[in-house]
């Protein structure tokens, strides 16, 4: 489902402040795999993020999502590639604070083909596994973090991906909001959805239903 | 069309309705001064167009130590024999200084027939009905300021003027002339010509000036050099002389009414720069996201043209129609005073309205496709560039 070949990433190549983002990086996640990615900050886990997403392209090496290589591909078809193949969390959510909940969720299909009924049909159901239902016209400043995070796991979900990479999901969270957020990583897994996720919380590893472990440190896999 | 890209450009607008408000507000200002101060300008050129066109071919006028005097009525007769001309007519005219207002009216010595000056200005004013028919006394037309100035000082029907000699002239107020005539008429006095000169002391052998029409204006300038040559003491003025002050009055007006303009245009210019120089961290932010969840740079870009195209748009627009309802409903208050302050009254007309196609486009491109640009060029460089940081 994703595969990274022999891949570096080096930014500001050839320049005075040239840093070596990753290093020879191999990397391969099966259909409906969990896949956690340890390492500390700064060692290269949103840099793997960023290529899988298409939102870099590796200075070396091949990116392959779905059987398809997007490591030479214009940012365009990147973009469309992200729009129908992928569920992106970010660590601190990344939402539009002074958009609805609805409105958040349903930002990555506003440029899609789909019409404003089957959107709203999606983000409906969506709202309803992740009890939002009842915040679907609330501004997202007024939720709290738990709430967010749901809002940010909603909008990854609204356009059916078949990969969610989830970077420090729980960085922010207190207990039971970690405990609500693996249920649901759990449900996406029984889903089918290959899930790849990036964190240094120890709690991840001890999960039985992580299916592959990999450690990352100044750019490499050790 | 991606209706709910529209929809999301419109929504994301009323979000930062403020933010969009103060530009709004300023470039609404900036084309509102810009499109007001031409349309006078334009109306007031087309309403001096119709006056110069009225205007005689060439005005004689006899100077003295270099100040204009009488002139003998007789030199009419020999001007009109020159081959060209078509009439030579002298005329009795002057100021007349009304010393409680402290205004002065312009008085024009004219047939003493009634009838006549309904023939002649039949278009151009309202007779007294009232007093028409019992008119016993002599008698005068007037502008609508002279009009209003009399009203002021109790004058009602009739008024008391002080000849040269020191006597009282009384006259009665027999018509008014209409508000559309009101920039060539507010502050005119139309009477009979002999009392026009009783009032000023001038001889019957004697005229202010001699009007000179020459149908053909290929003859004008061989009939100014003949006058000349006959009068070597007169000035001969031509209507093209006229049309060029007039336009030279404007246009001096008008590029001082630009350069009032240079703040408004400074906090334009600041503005643009502000826009052009760079995203707020905010709306990096959310273009960094738009793309990481699936956003094409031309989506972002349609995005944002939607959203500067519509606040320029409506910027213009606004400017536009208030300038208009400005100009041409409330009849321009203070800025018109400040154009037509040369005239001894100050004209209550209605300006003629001119939709100026050059002036529309001036005002379109100057703000326009500049605010576009300078909102488009920064969201493209963000949405090429800076999306990955969004994942860190």
């Amino acid at each position: 489902m994703i595969r990274l070949d022999s891949v570096d990433l080096i930014f500001n190549s050839g320049l005075p402040n040239e840093m070596t983002a990753l290093k020879n990086i191999n990397l391969s996640v099966e259909k409906n795999e969990l896949t956690l990615l340890r390492g500390a900050s700064g060692s290269g886990k949103s840099s793997i993020f960023s290529l899988i997403a298409g939102l870099v392209k590796p200075s070396r090496g091949d990116v392959i999502i779905d059987g398809k290589s997007i490591a030479k591909i214009p940012d365009s078809f990147a973009a469309l590639m992200r729009r129908d193949k992928l569920g992106v969390i970010f660590q601190k959510f990344n939402l539009i604070h002074d958009l609805s909940v609805y409105d958040n969720i349903t930002l990555p299909l506003i440029p899609s083909a789909k019409t404003t009924s089957e959107i709203r049909l999606s983000a409906e159901k969506i709202l309803t596994d992740l009890t939002l239902t009842n915040k679907i016209n609330t501004a997202v400043r007024y939720l709290s973090g738990g709430e967010q995070q749901r809002v940010a796991i909603a909008r990854a979900l609204i356009n059916q991906p078949k990969i969610i990479l989830a970077d420090e999901p729980t960085a922010n969270l207190d207990q039971a909001l970690i405990e609500s957020f693996l249920h649901i990583i759990h449900d996406l897994k029984a889903k089918g959805i290959t899930i790849l996720l990036a964190s240094h919380d120890p709690r991840f590893s001890e999960l039985e239903w992580v299916d592959q472990v990999i450690d990352i440190a100044h750019g490499e896999i050790q | 069309m991606n209706l709910k890209l529209i929809d999301y450009g419109l929504s994301s607008l009323w979000r930062r309705f403020w933010k969009r408000f103060t530009v709004i507000l300023i470039f609404s200002l900036l084309v509102f001064l810009l499109v007001s101060i031409f349309s006078i300008a334009t109306s007031l050129r087309q309403e001096l167009g119709i006056t110069l066109d009225a205007l005689p071919e060439l005005i004689v006028q006899k100077m003295s130590g270099g100040r204009q005097t009488v002139i003998p009525a007789e030199r009419a007769y020999e001007i009109a024999t020159i081959p060209g001309v078509s009439a030579a007519i002298p005329r009795v005219w002057g100021y007349y200084y009304f010393g409680s207002a402290n205004v002065n009216f312009t008085i024009i010595g004219q047939d003493p027939d009634l009838d006549s000056y309904k023939a002649k200005y039949s278009k151009l004013f309202e007779l007294n009905a009232p007093l028409i028919d019992t008119l016993t006394r002599p008698f005068f037309l007037a502008g609508q300021g002279v009009v209003d100035i009399m009203d002021e000082y109790y004058f009602k029907d009739e008024f008391f003027f002080i000849t040269s000699k020191g006597e009282i002239l009384n006259l009665v107020l027999a018509g008014t002339f209409v508000d559309e005539s009101s920039l060539e008429t507010n502050d005119v006095i139309i009477m009979p010509e002999i009392l026009a000169r009783e009032l000023f002391d001038i001889y019957e052998d004697d005229a202010t000036d001699i009007v000179v029409r020459v149908p053909n204006p290929a003859e004008i300038e061989i009939v100014k050099q003949k006058i000349q040559f006959l009068y070597p003491d007169c000035r001969i003025i031509g209507k093209d002389q006229i049309d060029t002050s007039y336009q030279n009055i404007f246009d001096y007006k008008s590029g001082l009414f630009l350069a009032l303009l240079i703040p408004a245009f400074m906090a334009f210019f600041t503005m643009i720069y502000d826009k052009a120089s760079g995203l707020s961290l905010e709306e990096k932010r959310e273009i960094g996201i738009m793309k990481a969840v699936g956003w094409r740079v031309e989506d972002v870009l349609f995005l944002k043209l939607l959203e500067s195209g519509f606040v320029s748009l409506f910027s213009f627009f606004n400017g536009v129609a208030f300038s208009f309802f400005f100009v041409y409903i409330l009849n321009a208050p203070l800025l018109r005073n400040l154009f037509i302050g040369a005239g001894n009254l100050k004209p209550a007309f209605q300006l003629i309205p001119v939709i100026d196609i050059h002036i529309l486009s001036l005002s379109f491109m100057a703000i326009v496709p500049v605010y576009i640009l300078a909102t488009i060029i920064p969201a493209w460089k963000t949405a090429i560039i800076d999306a990955d940081e969004v994942m860190r």
